[in-house]
This record gives structure tokens, sequence and C-alpha cells, in this order.
């Protein structure tokens, strides 16, 4: 009886310890970036009192926030549609049609997911200057289109799998064909697996900070990580902005993982597991 | 019996779990034209696909011989790989990734396992739980570094502010102290075990209630339901959860970069920000040695933890 | 519509998804030319398009960039292009990959090692010529002296000659009881017991930038010091030179005695500015460039040569360079940095930004008073202190500063030997080589 308690109360313990080490610090900064520079600099409390925007306020003067959010949103909205788009394309023939070397492409296809891309780091920057795609934003989204499409094939390919098979021989008795097929009828199914790859591939390429600072690192190029990571030499003495800073970066990543969070896990336990 | 029926708590569907029945619908004879179709649909995977996977992949494995840079190529057979090994920096680095990754199974994974385990007796306020273990994988790697450089600040970081109200020594300056560097690094990921736990509850949650309730019958305690029944379920996905902290250790960057730089001496230096610094100071073909090496780390772990787990055949 | 318009039509889908995204593609740096009208345009990444108040140097090449294109209107005009790097490193970077990429701007500034080390890809103009037809007169003796190889090649153009001293705040210097800046150092020694006792910070340092700043002090006023500073730095082999070593020791005794902030590491310029500047540390070694900042926090401030009666002069650290290709874009390359150096442009830099210029001008008296007092003061005591010397990162490569940042912390740790902290510098100068 004793033993059990104190089991209960240890877990209890354990969770809560867990629970710190995960979000602790995190909610430290985030609660610091709304004081003056004094109260942080003293050994103050937790709460900001006064309550202040001064980190804000000289975060978003000094620096060009608003074009770090432009940039990581486009490569984000572009990189997740570029990657579902192609992924969509070669996982439902690899998934649910018959034709010769299959079973290898879909292998190949997914050993991507296999290797670890910061050992790539020489090549692909040769490779997107020698396409001309280097320091450019039209470059980073066709990147992060190629860098994500192993993820989202091996999703949809699962997602797609899962499918009842009828639906090709429905097609073949209306005569359809492939993209007739693939636009009509398999994209609005593949909704779901769409929505869960494309969540968690956002989110991704949103906090990317390597192949940014690699293949886009002028200033105009670099997303809201490089941009405010890099930028902290700059602040000689404001701590406030960028704590302020380091809130903005964390902002739209959070917001979108609780709004999607059932299609973030979901998609994670397919594309994991298999 | 779609992905969404993968959802907190609800039974995995068996369609969407087993591996994917190989559907073989004769379409080539019912609609001639498809075979084009495939083609055309597979060709921009394979164009990208093959431009950032497969080309680099064989670019840094022939040029890890060679001494390459922005004024030109030339082969130098094993040379790389001599000054590699001779390179007290290198050996600095493949220390600290061996410990991270000791750090990442050893710690994290078990963490995981142990919270989800918890989890999974859906106790009160799980779901908020799980959202708060899940947290540091949904903010950025810089986003997280940024945050641990202030906590861990001499002057007025978090951490030494409270250790001085306790009373104890808040002077240290952590990430730069050469015996308090790494492991200082390695707490700012070892104890956040979010995907592990996540795909751990996902898999706890596909045992059928029965088998529980035939070992309750029989007399066993929680502890022994966990040890004998949960625990060698779980034999696949904890290996999968192995493979993807070891790959994600691996390749291990923004850390290290935004915290510590690699210092104090090497103290923090990874495999992967080596071969970045060595980029930087352009010697291309010794990055890319590197770089194999790291590949290579990756694909051995793969196979090894694969055989150790008995893993069943997956796509990796 | 049959099949393959269907698949045109789709992979077009697809292909917008990334060319839609072209709309905003990137531009990168490169050289202009002579446009239709003979009006030669220059790209410069030098050249803000907009000043914040708070930036004195954006306002002055800003001022600059429209001086000179009011003055050359129709002949010459600068396109302007800026670049923002975010730290040295990033620059260094930058302009490697432009050379490499054949992406070089007409103007543009950095560093003088990082313009020497881009040079070596040829694609950097060479002002040897037009400077050895008199232009070079004007200039002080030593101001090309970073930006010139062993060939005599001069790949770059001085914007500044600066003094650089030390920064102390009156206020605490009176409460610990000091009358003047220590003139030796074993006063400093003392003048830091002096301070510790009234509870202040005696030094800020941040384990890069002003670590190494008096570092070379240290060696610049031994017997050799400013022949090593100059050119043996470059060579390695540091442990073989005792004033280097005794430097060294020096230093790292300022740090385990307690004279230097606990978080002097990291490299991080803040560890070291947040201190002096909030009045809690005494001193800081700076170039006259933190004026501004350090009369925005209202401090009571001084600026002394270095203890030992030497003084960091730093002629040309950082240097107009050019990647123009052809023959038009080089004659407005030089027009413009002939105009820069000119003594109107010079002064007006001075005024606006503190920082001075590489050439003989000595300007009138009622000039002179409109001028910054602290740092023009210490410039001028150039001439009449017994050492004068450029610092340690003039003359060394990135690689060398990576390897302090690495090492220091170790090495005041006590973690390494003077030998082998001395010897990881060496090798990291040797590598690049």
């Amino acid at each position: 009886m004793a033993a059990r308690l104190l089991g209960r109360s240890s877990r209890g313990v354990f969770l809560a310890l867990v629970a710190l080490a995960c979000v602790g610090p995190v909610v430290w900064v985030v609660l610091s970036s709304f004081k003056t520079q004094s109260q942080i600099f003293g050994r103050g409390d937790l709460l900001p009192s006064p309550f202040s925007l001064d980190g804000y306020e000289a975060l978003f003067t000094q620096i060009d926030v608003t074009g770090y959010l432009v940039n990581t949103l486009l490569y984000a909205g572009g990189g997740t549609a570029g990657a579902l788009a192609v992924a969509l394309l070669a996982a439902y023939p690899v998934a649910r049609l018959r034709f010769p070397f299959r079973r290898a492409v879909g292998l190949l296809f997914s050993a991507g997911l296999a290797i670890p891309i910061a050992g790539l780091i020489v090549p692909e920057f040769v490779i997107m200057r020698d396409l001309g795609l280097f320091d450019s934003r039209a470059g980073m989204v066709v990147f992060y289109s190629a860098m994500w499409f192993p993820l989202a094939f091996v999703i949809l390919r699962v997602y797609l799998s899962g499918l009842p098979p009828s639906i090709e021989e429905a097609a073949a008795l209306d005569g359809a064909r492939y993209f007739q097929l693939l636009r009509h009828v398999i994209l609005p199914l593949a909704r779901p697996g769409l929505a869960t790859a494309g969540v968690i591939i956002f989110i991704n390429v949103w906090n990317d900070f390597l192949f940014n600072l690699l293949l886009a690192p002028s200033s105009e190029h670099q997303n809201v990580q490089v941009g405010l990571a890099l930028f902290r030499g700059q602040f000689t003495t404001d701590i406030a902005a960028i704590l302020a800073g380091t809130t903005v970066m964390m902002v739209i990543p959070v917001a979108v993982f609780v709004l999607f969070q059932r299609q973030v896990i979901a998609g994670l336990t397919a594309g994991s597991s298999r | 019996m779609s992905l969404a029926g993968l959802q907190d708590g609800a039974r995995v569907t068996p369609v969407a779990r087993a591996p994917a029945r190989r559907r073989r619908p004769r379409l080539e004879a019912a609609t001639p034209g498809m075979g084009h179709g495939v083609a055309l649909s597979l060709l921009p995977a394979v164009l990208l696909f093959g431009a950032f996977f497969l080309v680099p992949l064989g670019v840094v494995v022939v040029t890890s011989s060679s001494d390459w840079g922005p004024l030109g190529l030339s082969f130098t057979g094993l040379e790389n790989y001599r000054i590699l090994f001779a390179d007290a920096a290198f050996w600095s680095a493949l220390r600290n990734t061996a410990s991270f990754a000791a750090a990442a199974v050893l710690i994290q994974v078990p963490v995981g396992v142990a919270v989800a385990i918890i989890l999974s007796r859906r106790i009160r306020g799980w779901r908020l739980l799980r959202t708060i273990y899940f947290l540091p994988n949904i903010v950025s790697g810089a986003a997280l570094a940024l945050v641990y450089v202030t906590f861990y600040n001499p002057r007025y970081g978090l951490l030494n502010q409270a250790l001085g109200t306790l009373g104890l020594d808040g002077t240290r300056d952590w990430l730069f102290d050469v015996d308090t560097a790494l492991p200082a690094v390695a707490a700012t990921w070892v104890f956040t075990a979010g995907l592990v736990i996540v795909l751990v509850m996902a898999e706890i949650a596909a045992i059928p209630e029965e088998v529980y309730d035939a070992a309750r019958v029989d007399g066993a305690t929680r502890w022994e339901q966990t040890r004998h029944i949960t625990l060698p379920l779980l034999r696949n996905a904890i290996g999968v959860c192995v493979i993807l902290v070891l790959l994600f250790t691996f390749a291990y960057f923004d850390g290290v970069y935004i915290m510590t730089g690699g210092g104090p001496a090497d103290r923090t230096l990874t495999l992967s920000l080596y071969a970045f610094q060595e980029y930087s100071n352009s010697n291309w073909g010794y990055a890319n040695a590197v770089g194999v090496l790291l590949i290579a780390l990756g694909l051995v772990a793969i196979v090894a933890v694969r055989r150790l787990f008995r893993i069943g055949e997956r796509d990796f | 519509m049959t099949s393959p318009t269907r698949a045109a039509a789709l992979g077009a889908l697809v292909a917008m998804a990334f060319a839609g995204s072209g709309c905003f593609g990137g531009d990168d740096g490169d050289s202009g030319g002579a446009a239709a009208g003979g009006e030669v345009v220059i790209t410069c990444e030098a050249c803000p398009t907009t000043a914040p108040e708070n930036d004195p140097f954006a306002q002055y090449r800003k001022e600059l960039t429209d001086a000179f294109n009011d003055e050359y209107a129709g002949r010459y005009r600068i396109e302007a292009k800026p670049y923002t790097p975010a730290n040295d490193a990033d620059s260094a970077q930058h302009y490697q990959r432009a050379a490499a990429t054949d992406t070089l701007p007409d103007l543009f500034t950095d560093q003088a090692t990082v313009v020497r080390d881009v040079a070596r890809s040829g694609k950097l103009v060479d002002f040897a010529p037009e400077l050895d037809a008199g232009w070079k007169d004007t200039f002080q003796p030593d101001a090309f002296l970073s930006l010139t190889d062993a060939e005599g090649h001069v790949w770059g153009v001085p914007e500044q000659r600066d003094a650089v001293g030390i920064f102390y705040n009156e206020d605490l210097f009176r409460k610990a009881g000091l009358d003047a800046f220590p003139a030796s150092w074993d006063e400093l020694l003392a003048a830091c017991s002096a301070l510790k006792s009234a509870g202040v910070i005696p030094f800020a340092m941040d384990g890069d930038w002003v670590t190494q700043l008096m570092w070379s002090n240290l060696i610049g006023t031994s017997p050799g010091g400013p022949e090593f500073l100059q050119a043996g730095i470059a060579e390695g082999d540091y442990a073989a030179d005792p004033a280097v070593v005794a430097a060294t020791e020096y230093l790292k005794r300022l740090h385990t005695d307690g004279c230097v902030n606990e978080d002097a590491f990291s490299g991080d310029y803040n560890r070291a500015a947040a201190p002096f500047l909030d009045g809690q540390a005494a001193m800081i070694a700076n170039g006259p460039w933190m004026v501004p900042d350090i009369e925005e926090a209202k401090l009571d401030a001084g600026y002394a040569r270095s203890p030992g009666d030497g003084l960091i002069v730093i002629p040309g650290e950082a240097g107009w360079a050019s990647g123009a290709r052809d023959d038009a874009a080089r004659e407005a390359v030089t027009a413009f940095m002939t105009f820069m150096t000119s003594d109107a442009q010079m002064l007006r830099k001075a005024l606006v930004t503190g920082s001075y210029w590489p050439t003989t001008f000595d300007p009138k008296a009622r000039q002179a008073k409109r001028l910054e007092p602290l740092s023009y003061d210490l410039l001028q005591q150039a001439d009449s202190v017994a050492a004068t010397y450029p610092h340690a990162k003039f003359a060394t490569p990135q690689a060398f500063t990576d390897a302090w940042i690495n090492q220091w912390p170790a090495y005041v740790q006590g973690d390494l030997s003077t030998e082998d902290f001395l010897g990881a510098l060496s090798d990291a100068v040797q590598r690049q080589r």
C-alpha cells in the first residue's frame, strides 16, 4: 500500500522533472523577454515587473525581423508544397501500381531518410551553385522540397497503401487516364495524409538553421532562425532584444503544432514505424 | 480506416499499421498509356532525389580522397584520411559525437520509454503532458540554443541565479568551463524525449487490452506486466527510436554552433561541426572525408541497431 | 485533352510551384559597367540605402555615396546594394564565395586580412599602378601596410587610421583611490587590487576582440613587439618568442587574479561591453567607435595609452576593395577612392563617426575643435608614445581568431600549458598558408 503511494508520487515527481527540463528554460526566456534590461540583470524574480515591451521594440527597430519572417514563410510554404507535390506524384505509383523496379524505387526514396544530410554539406553547396540556385529564395524552396521529399514520400506511401483497392478498378471501368485519376480521385482522398506530412514538413523547414546558413547566407535571404541567431553578436547590451527575438522564433511553430497536433503525431507514428 | 485513426488512444487499425499490402491492380492491361503517366509522375522525384541525394552522395565519396577548394581539385589518395586520423580535433569530435550518442541511447530513450509507459495509463492531464514533452521538438534548434545561451549565462542566466538563491556556487561559466561544457550542451537535449514518447505511446496503444486482462487474472503486478508484456512488445518501436535518436545525434549542429562554436578547446566539437568548419576554411575534400565518415557511421548504426533489436523488414 | 497534354499541364503546375517563388529570386552582387548613355554604374555592397540614427558609420557612408553621385553625376554613379554581414566570419565567407562564383561587387569593404585572402582568387583590382603615379604621397607611410601583399600588389584603399586605447571609468577610479591611469604593467596590477577592494571589476574582456587587444599591448610594449605584430605573427611559431610567452602568461594572470570579469570568454563582445557600460567594470580596451555608446551610457570616461607607454595604431585595418572587371568600372572605382580620401570627406567622416584618416591631412585649429576630443587626443599621442604597433588580428587569418576563442578558456582554466596554447595558435596560422 505504502509502496503503491510511494510509487505514484515518485512517478509524479519524475514526470514533473522531465516536464521542467523540457519547457522550463523556454518559459523563462519568454517571460524574461517582457522584462526591462535592469530586471534581467538584477537578481530578480521570474515574472516581469514592470511588464515591458522594450525588448520587442529594440528588436523590430534594429533589425529586419519582418523580412526574415517573410523569407521563412516563403521557404516553409514553398518547400512544403514542393515536397508534397513531388512526393504524391511518386508515392502513388509506388504504393498502388505495378511497374518494373517498383520496390527498388520505393526503397531508394525511403533510404533518403537514413542519410545524415549533415555529411553532404559540401556537395549540396556545389550543386546549388552549379545549378544557379545558390543564395536565392527560389533555390532554397527547391532545396527544401528535395530535402523533405523522402519523409513526405514515406508518409504518403503508407497512407495511400491504406486506401481500398477498388479505387483503381472503378477508375479503370470509367476509362480514366493516369493524371485524371490522380487529380480527381487520389488527390482528394489523400488530403489527410497530405495534411499530416505537410504540417510536419512545414514546421521542420521553418526551424531549419544549417541549410539556410549554408545555401542562402546573405542577409536578405536569411530565415528567422539564422538571422536572429547570428545577430546576437550585434546587440551590444540589449539582452531583452535577444530574448524577444528568441520568442519570435518559437511562436509560429508552436502555434501550428497546437492547431494541428493530431496530424503531426499521427504522421510521425506512421512515417517512422515503417 | 485512415491515418486519422492513429489518434490519442484509439486502437491503431490493422490496415494502416501492417506493412502495406501489395495492391497490384493490373492497370496496364486496362488502360494503355498509364505507363507513360507513371514515368512522368516519377520524373520530378527522380530528378530531385538524384540531384540532391544521389549525386551529392557520389561526390562526397569520390572527392573525399582529394584536395578540393574554390581554386580547383586534385586527387590525393588517402592523404585526407591520414591527416584526419592525426588531427587531435578530429578525435575530439569523434569522442564527443560518441558521448552524445551514448547519452542519447542511454538516457533519452529510457526516459522517453518510461514516460510513455506512465502516460499510457491515461492519468489525468496526459494529453497536456505529452504536448509539453513534445514542445522541444517543435521549437527550432536555433531557438533552443539561444534559450540555453541565456540560461547558462554566468551573470544573469536562470541557472546561476537559481543556484545563488539556493546558496550554491552560482558563478560558473557552464558553456565555457572545460569540465562542464560537454555535459551542459548535452543537458539541453538529453531529457527532451518527445519523439520517443509519442512513438512508444502509439505502439503501446496497439497492444490489445485482453493481454493485460489475462495477466491480471493470473495475478501479475503492474511492474511484472510492464516487464513481461509491454517491454517485449515494444522491442521494434524502441529499436526505431534508438535509430532515430542516433541519426539526430549525428546530424546535431545548430546547438553546438550557436552555443559554443565547438569550444572550449574542442570540448564540444562534433563531427558535423568539424565538417562545417573545414568547409568554411575551403578544405572541401577534407570536409567530405569527414562527411563520408558521418554517413558511414549513420549506416553502421542503423544496421547494428536493426540487428540488435531484430527489427523486421522496414523501408529504411 | 489527351494524356500527354494533361501530363504536361500537371508538370507545369509542379514547375510553377517552384517558379512562383522565383519572383522572389535573390540577386547577388555583381559588376556594373558602361550604361548606354555613357554614365558608368558601379555596384557597391558597403553603401547603405538607409541610415538608421544610431549607426554613424551607415550615416557617413550614405552621405559619402550621395555626395559622390552628386559630384560625378552623368559620369559615374554608385548603385548601392548593401550587404550586412552578421559577423566577421560570415563576411569573410561571403566574399570568398563571391570570388569563387564571379559575383564580386565593384566596391566593398572588409578587414584587411579578408581582403588579402580574397585577393588570392585573383579577382580583385590591384591599385599599385595608380598609387605609384603619385597618389601614394597623400597617405601616411604605414597606411597601406595591411593591404599590400608580398609581391607589392595593393588590394585595397584604407578608410581609416585609428589609435586604439583603453577606456577607463573615472568615477570608479576615484572610488578606488586612483588618480591616474597606470603607466606600467606593474602599476596595472596595483590598480587592479585597489579596484577589487572597492568592489569593482577592474577589467572587462570577452575572450576575443578585447582580450586580443590587451595581448597586443603586452607584446607591443616589449622589445621586438611591433615587428612581431606587423609581420612575425603571420609566420606562426609563437612559443619560441619569450616576449609572446611572457605576455600570454601575464594576461592569464590577470584572469586568475580576479582582475577580469568571470565570463570573459566565448568571443561575445557583449560580455565585455555590458559590465563596462553598466558601470560595473573600470576598464575596457576598444577603439574610438565605442565613444557614442559610452556617451549614451553617460559615463565619465577617459581614454589612455597602454601601460608600458605603447599605443595600438591601426592604419588601414579595413579597406575598400574592388572586384571590377572592365576598364570603365575601374576608372569609376579609382575616382571614388580618390574622392573618399579627400580632405573634405575625411573630415566629414571624423565628425560623424569619430574615426580618422589614413592620409597626411592636418586639420586647421578651428576644424580640429569640432572633432571628438577623447579619440583625437589619443590619436595625436601616437606621435609622442614610445611604441606604436597594430593589433593581433591585423596580420592573422580568421583561423587564428577561431583558434583563440576555442583555446583561450581552456588555457586560462589551467587545462593547457602556455606552450600548448601558443602551439595551437601557431598551427592554425600555419595551416592556412
